[in-house]
């Protein structure tokens, strides 16, 4: 079975955020207990978890807080960090 | 991050940002201190032992809230959420240890997705995320292993230097994808750009991670 149509849409399928129609798609393969979207979809969840790991950590320490908040002030991307 | 039992910060009630800190691999083996190792602990919990969840929440609840926080601002609802998650764990552990998957990855998703879902329906949109792993819990076996876990933790810089090679445009519609969960579309509506351009980078983005993980995942770490 092709599933390069696929293959860039598990993450978004994880996260509950792909349209109903590749949804579909990709429900009616693991139902039908499809290894190739089994590790996909393994894959997916790894990526996902090494995002959260990554870019969100617990809130720091007091002393912390300051340079956070300015931190915060740069552009939208600059808030991954590791 | 996994450290004998009763050494985490936060365990010891204080606070502090865990992204530079050095992994000490405890997984599987005897904590100090006589306390269990993580590992056992996740059995126990498996296994409805009231005082192995304790610990497990001890262990984690600064953490989930960490992760919460980033999505949740308001400080009752993150507490909440957490309780939520470790509510709902205590039906999951089984499952997912009988898998042979890490718990660790499922909290993460688990507090994610029903702080993305509070998030949308404090902004009147509907939510998805949280009936996404719901649809999922038949079968656990698509979850990372412990093992890969811990490994993604261990490789930690690495994949923080990933995604620092990702273009900011790209950056930016991973969280707001990831951490406020709106979905292309709504995406596209918010950025003003169109639709077909946010799902053809916002897609680029993941597959860039994907492959950079699998070197990251593998024995070989040249050219990350």
């Amino acid at each position: 079975m092709d599933h390069r149509h696929l293959d860039d849409i598990y993450e978004l399928y994880l996260l509950g955020l792909l349209p109903e129609k590749e949804s579909l798609a990709i429900k009616e393969h693991l139902e039908r207990r499809c290894l190739q979207c089994l590790a996909r979809l393994s894959e997916a969840a790894q990526t996902v978890y090494a995002l959260t790991l990554i870019g969100w950590e617990p809130r720091p320490a007091k002393a912390a807080r300051g340079a956070r908040r300015r931190r915060k002030k740069q552009p939208h991307s600059d808030r991954w960090h590791g | 991050m996994h450290r004998a039992e009763g050494t985490h910060a936060h365990e010891r009630g204080g606070s502090g940002s865990f992204a530079c800190q050095p992994v000490m691999r405890s997984r599987g083996n005897t904590a100090i201190h006589g306390a269990p190792a993580l590992e056992e602990l996740w059995r126990r919990a498996a296994d409805q032992d009231a005082e192995a969840f304790n610990r497990i929440r001890r262990r984690f609840s600064t953490r989930l809230s960490g992760w919460v926080g980033q999505i949740v601002s308001d400080t009752r609802a993150r507490r909440e959420i957490v309780d939520a998650v470790f509510s709902h764990l205590r039906h999951a552990a089984r499952p997912i240890s009988q898998a042979g998957r890490s718990p660790e990855a499922w909290l993460a998703l688990e507090s994610r997705a029903r702080a993305v879902d509070w998030a949308r329906a404090q902004r009147g949109i509907s939510r998805g995320a949280r009936a996404r792993l719901e649809s999922l819990e038949a079968d656990y076996s698509w979850l990372p292993t412990i093992q890969q876990t811990a490994l993604l933790e261990e490789r930690r810089p690495l994949i923080s230097k990933a995604l620092r090679q990702l273009p900011p445009s790209q950056l930016r519609l991973l969280d707001l994808a990831v951490r406020e969960g709106l979905s292309e579309r709504e995406i596209a509506e918010k950025v003003g750009e169109p639709e077909g351009k946010i799902q053809s980078e916002l897609r680029a983005a993941f597959r860039f991670l994907r492959h950079r993980l699998r070197a990251v995942m593998g024995a070989w770490t040249i050219g990350i």
